[in-house]
């Protein structure tokens, strides 16, 4: 009687497994209604940029392309954990194949409990085994009539004019002055997050990806401490670093009007300061190539005319 | 890591049955007691040692109240003086109770209460120009603090009550403390209801796992697909409350109420579910709340097990004071019967709810969350047999169907606006809140489209709205008393099976979770 109860549930969760496959499988033909870069057409992009909420305020990808041609996204999340951003970027590499990763630096000081580093661990593997707990949201674009799917023509026509950039011109000054006081003095960067972090250049350097770490602006968030760990790491893993708090005064920063936050995050005028070095340090050591002329790249053209208008550069 | 996350369910929880089914019964006790304690080290790491502390001191106050007791015992029969020897011992056991009680209920002020309480003072002494400040220090909380306190409280105190004996087993008294399914969110158990199940090791059964799972798979429903779902919506507004009023803030403010309801008594589904498959009985935390009639049925149908805590720990113990006791008889001369008992009765209420209150949480919103639910039973209390002549002069029925409708609906309102102000980040948003509903109301918000852009997609709407419908109908059933569960179980198995996997497949792919949504920590853990 017990063997029999125990085949039971042997069985039970045996058919559960089987259907998780099944419904899997049926799920990652169902399109869906792709958001941010995974509607960006495969294989388009020529750099990236990571990091928390520092990164996405502070590099606008289609002010690059006004000025070089080259297509960017931002894919900075508020509060991300350097260990999502590893497994987002690896999701993110079966579709694109960027040259250059700008990598905001933020957020190597963010630690995370060892639970938590447990439970993505455990999430990403059963992510991988039984994609149905990645795709099952696609539930609200299940459309039985097959003849009648769009989504193909819709990524076609898809223009996204801020290409990830989180536009604010709210004003908050920052009045308390010079914050860049040089000391010998080190921050930590925690067991998890330097473990991903090395993770993140293993990944780089096996897809032939260009790593740059860079330093937004913020003297609420940044320390002269940040600054000599992120270099330290820089250098042992000969990584280029631009720090942009050392040149608050070449980048023009003007803390009366450049953040929106008293200081924490860099407000649109700060991010085109900001943007426009990093998009001249990309021309200047030749990564990259210039698409503005090239058909296939026509949609960017169009999200330039959207992204002036959003941003008032136009009317 | 959270009751309803995968490393719980497919890892932590299955490695825990199978490591306690293959030890030998006398040892499955420390299965579950290591499976507690690494439970509550993954979360909350070196705060343990609060934990610890806790539980070492109500063991060895326990040991030392049982130790009195014995030696009174042992004197009475030789002593002369029968009355000194009683007043001694009675002093000294209320001294040990008393150091027991304010040393675990101290951790728990200064670890949760310092912020709180000490920006407060500070607030005063910077208007009063004072040069010295409370140092209002912010502390690290260990998981479940508000929960465990409370067991020890009860521990020392029914050990003192003579109510249970003192536990001599440390490890079955850590057991009872740090039981990792009720660490985070309760129910509040007491010694009696479940230490010594816990430690019995009894061997693991198919109608335990089978029911359990099936109670975890409920609770995951409720959490995943509803409240989870609804935390778009009132995150949404809640979070920039000023950029909206109206019909929005009534419809943030219902949602946060289901989304409460259906997070809280979801993770609840999960514990006893979990305890369950050990074939260990949980105490239930709710019996359909919404159901309620008045603010006094509610609080005893909504997180039971705290409103019996306080009953039996703050109620009673203030009613039976001298004090009270003396105040119940002089009001009873001057004010009548009725006032007479309301009276000394709202002391002790003002006790609980005051208490209530403050477990939830440090804000002034929260004292007026306690506060909120004292006036409204207090008033109950007072107006009981006004609105009974007002009735009777009507001749309603006070049964009938019509009156319990509306008695259900004026309480959904009132829990709805309570919750608001739980939710609201802070008394002076909440009230701001209440406000911009009247000032800002138009009946076109419900149709020009606006409630769509809160978060929340029609089809989302449409999943919540049928949950809800499905929890509805689960509760009438529970209402009457019919075992859903034992029903199903005698069903054929082809369509039971079925039933199973559709309910798993639907938590699996309706739930609200990954992209697009917003990750919701389980509410009541906060506390």
């Amino acid at each position: 009687m017990r063997n029999k109860r125990l085949l039971k549930q042997i069985i039970f969760v045996f058919g559960l497994l089987i259907l998780l496959l099944i419904f899997s499988y049926y799920f990652e033909k169902v399109p869906t209604k792709s958001k941010g870069i995974y509607r960006e057409p495969k294989n388009t992009i020529d750099y990236l940029v990571i990091g928390d909420s520092e990164s996405d305020s502070s590099i606008s990808p289609m002010e690059i392309w006004k000025d070089y041609g080259y297509t960017g996204y931002n894919c900075g999340i508020p509060g991300q954990r350097i260990q999502d951003n590893y497994f987002t970027l690896e999701r993110l590499l079966k579709k694109q194949s960027p040259k250059v990763i700008l990598m905001e630096t933020n957020e190597f000081y963010r630690d995370f409990p060892s639970f938590v580093g447990l439970e993505t661990i455990v999430s990403q593997a059963t992510k991988k085994i039984l994609p149905i707990y990645t795709n099952h949201n696609r539930w609200k674009t299940l459309n039985f009539d097959t003849q009648n799917n769009n989504s193909t023509k819709r990524n076609s026509h898809y223009i996204n004019p801020l290409k990830g950039f989180h536009y604010n011109v709210k004003v908050a000054p920052y009045k308390k002055g010079p914050y860049v006081e040089k000391n010998k003095m080190t921050a930590k960067i925690s067991i998890l997050p330097l473990f991903y972090l090395n993770k993140i250049v293993t990944l780089c350097k096996e897809k032939h990806i260009r790593l740059i770490l860079y330093s937004a602006p913020s003297p609420l968030c940044w320390s002269y401490q940040k600054h000599n760990a992120s270099a330290a790491f820089a250098e042992k893993n000969k990584l280029p670093f631009v720090d942009l708090n050392l040149y608050n005064n070449k980048l023009g920063i003007n803390w009366s009007s450049d953040t929106k936050d008293k200081g924490n995050h860099l407000n649109f005028n700060g991010a085109i300061k900001v943007t426009k070095y990093m998009g001249k340090y990309l021309y200047d050591h030749n990564y990259l190539s210039d698409h503005r002329n090239q058909k296939r790249y026509a949609s960017w053209n169009k999200a330039l005319t959207k992204y002036l208008k959003i941003t008032s550069q136009i009317k | 890591m959270g009751y309803d996350t995968i490393l719980y369910l497919i890892i932590f929880l299955p490695f825990v049955l199978l490591f306690y089914q293959v030890m030998p019964q006398q040892h499955r006790w420390k299965v579950l007691l290591f499976a507690s304690y690494l439970f509550f080290l993954l979360i909350s790491g070196t705060l343990l040692v609060y934990l610890i502390i806790s539980t070492l001191s109500i063991y060895f106050l326990g040991l030392w109240l049982s130790n009195c007791t014995k030696n009174y015992n042992e004197k009475k029969a030789t002593t002369i003086n029968k009355p000194a020897l009683k007043a001694f011992y009675t002093k000294k056991r209320r001294w040990i109770l008393w150091f027991g009680v304010c040393l675990n209920i101290g951790i728990l002020l200064i670890l949760k209460y310092s912020h709180f309480f000490g920006g407060n003072i500070n607030h005063i002494l910077k208007s009063e120009d004072s040069p010295i400040l409370f140092p209002a220090l912010k502390y690290a909380l260990p998981i479940g603090i508000s929960f465990y306190t409370l067991q020890a409280v009860s521990y020392i105190t029914d050990v003192y009550q003579g109510k249970i004996e003192a536990d001599k087993n440390l490890g079955r008294l850590a057991l009872f403390m740090s039981f990792f399914p009720v660490i985070m969110e309760g129910p509040i158990c007491r010694y009696s209801q479940t230490a010594e199940a816990l430690y019995q090791g009894k061997p693991l059964e198919y109608t335990n796992i089978s029911f359990g799972a099936q109670r975890i798979i409920w609770g995951l429903f409720k959490k995943l697909v509803i409240a989870d779902r609804l935390n778009l919506l009132v995150a949404t507004v809640f979070g920039r409350s000023d950029q909206y009023s109206g019909i929005i803030i009534i419809v943030a403010a219902a949602c946060y109420t289901f989304q409460l309801y259906m997070d809280f008594s979801g993770c609840i589904d999960i514990t006893i579910g979990t305890a369950e498959m050990f074939g260990i009985v949980l105490p239930e935390n709710f019996r359909q709340p919404f159901f309620s009639r008045t603010a006094a049925e509610f609080w005893h149908r909504w997180h039971i097990t705290l409103g019996t805590w306080f009953k039996d720990y703050i109620f009673y113990p203030i009613s039976l004071t001298k004090f009270v006791k003396k105040l119940g008889k002089n009001t009873r001369k001057v004010f009548g019967k009725h006032m007479g008992q309301i009276i000394p009765t709202s002391i002790a209420l003002f006790g609980v709810w005051i208490s209530s209150g403050l477990w939830h949480g440090t804000g002034w919103n929260y004292i007026f969350y306690g506060m909120y639910y004292f006036t409204l039973i207090l008033l109950g209390n007072i107006f009981e047999p006004l609105v009974q002549k007002i009735t009777t002069f009507l001749k309603i029925n006070r049964n009938g169907v019509l009156y319990r409708i509306f008695q259900t609906v004026k309480m959904l309102l009132i829990i709805i606006t309570g919750e608001l102000f739980f939710r609201a980040n802070g008394l002076k948003v909440g009230i701001s809140m209440i406000k911009s509903i009247f000032t800002g109301f138009t009946w076109a918000t419900l149709t020009d489209g606006s409630i769509l852009k809160l978060g929340l997609s029609m089809k989302d709407f449409d999943v919540v709205l049928i949950g809800f419908v499905i929890v509805l109908v689960v509760g009438i059933l529970h209402e009457k008393e019919i075992s859903i569960r034992e029903k199903i179980a005698g069903w054929n198995i082809f369509v039971r099976w079925g039933l199973y996997y559709a309910a798993i497949l639907l938590v699996i792919i309706v739930g609200a979770y990954g992209k697009g949504y917003l990750p919701a920590k389980l509410i009541y853990a906060g506390f």
